[in-house]
């Protein structure tokens, strides 16, 4: 079944109540692949589209929150970036993963709006975090078995932070989009517009940095 | 197999995302104490990754993108074409259609008529009797 006809068939049941018809075309919409998504996005579907991107908003705010730190606003430069990626579907090729693609926007509408800013990013939790309303201690301590297990994760999470944040430029970026876009290497290179050697290179050394930092921490 | 724990430039290789050889990789699947510094050092990094982009938040962003998206129509270009085969074949309908019936003169038509019964006007009188006796009703009291 192709994507037109899931998404269709099921607004097609004629008497129907609203709720359970929009209950199967969610239902649909969750059995569909990302390709069908993608077809279905392109020809105007919303719901498509935000299913096809839900799978991905989370990493794409991370990333853009890591890029650029609390001097611009994250939330509103990840919104840009889904709202370029669904303006123009029609460009994506399947030759790369979608996530990939998205996050080449991301890396690139960061970069220009850090380069046109001429800040340099520094993330802070307290002051790029704490600003947003996102209680740091829910989010980590739902992880903990304890208080202290809990408290440490979180002092963990901060001194990750931190360390991304103080890292060069594209050592940041080789890092946010490994660990927070969970990229392979060479969709790392693709959006950084670098080859891979260089990726491995970047990466490395941003690893070897905030490893020794978390480890050195809590030994 | 290698008894010797990971030195750091393999963790961080390791973490990196690239293969070590297959008999360092066999050490890490048996060693919980390189795998414990691995997943130490994941586990903060994901934790960072909570921390600054939350669910609802990203939740927030994408809700936000989709009321702002306006998915196109059909482009306006592909019109263009179809209103050039449109005008062809309009036009192309009017030249080969076939020239109308010339409408009849009947001023004209009269005209020869009358020209007609000047020079011979026994013709009327004798088409006029022709047809008075096909008319004729047969007389009522024939007997």
């Amino acid at each position: 079944m192709n994507g037109e006809n899931a998404v269709s068939a099921v607004a097609a049941v004629p008497e129907a109540p609203a709720e359970l018809v929009e209950r199967r075309r969610e239902r649909s919409l969750a059995v569909l692949g990302e390709e069908e998504l993608l077809a279905a996005a392109r020809r105007g579907d919303r719901d498509a589209a935000g299913a096809l991107l839900s799978a991905h908003h989370q990493a794409l705010l991370r990333v853009c929150r890591f890029l650029l730190g609390p001097a611009e606003d994250a939330e509103a430069a990840a919104q840009e970036v889904l709202l370029r990626a669904l303006r123009s579907l029609d460009r994506f090729r399947a030759a790369g993963s979608f996530r990939g693609w998205l996050a080449a926007i991301a890396t690139h509408l960061c970069r220009d709006r850090l380069r046109r800013r001429r800040l340099f990013p520094f993330v802070s939790l307290e002051a790029g975090t704490a600003v947003r309303g996102a209680p740091a201690q829910e989010h980590v301590a739902s992880r903990g078995a304890n208080p202290e297990e809990e408290a440490m994760a979180r002092q963990a999470a901060e001194l990750v932070s931190r360390e991304v944040a103080a890292l060069p430029a594209r050592q940041r970026e080789a890092f946010t989009l490994r660990f927070y876009a969970e990229l392979e290497l060479e969709e790392i290179a693709s959006a950084m517009a670098v080859d891979v050697g260089t990726v491995k290179t970047h990466l490395h050394r941003a690893v070897h940095r905030v490893r020794r930092a978390v480890e050195e921490a809590r030994p | 197999m290698s008894t010797s724990h990971l030195i750091e430039e393999e963790l961080d290789l390791l973490l990196a995302g690239e293969e070590l050889s297959s008999e360092r990789m066999a050490h890490v699947l048996d060693c919980a104490a390189c795998r414990a510094r691995r997943e130490n050092v994941l586990r903060a990094v994901a934790g960072a990754g909570a921390v600054i982009a939350p669910p609802e938040t990203a939740d927030r962003v994408l809700a936000a993108a989709l009321g702002r998206w306006r998915p196109a129509g059909p482009a306006w270009w592909w019109s263009l074409p179809a209103a050039a085969v449109l005008v062809l074949a309009v036009g192309l309908g009017v030249w080969s259609r076939p020239a109308p019936e010339p409408a009849l003169d009947s001023v004209a038509i009269l005209a020869e008529v009358d020209a007609l019964l000047a020079q011979d006007p026994v013709a009327l009188v004798v088409s006029e009797a022709l047809l008075d006796l096909l008319t004729e009703e047969p007389p009522a009291n024939s007997t």
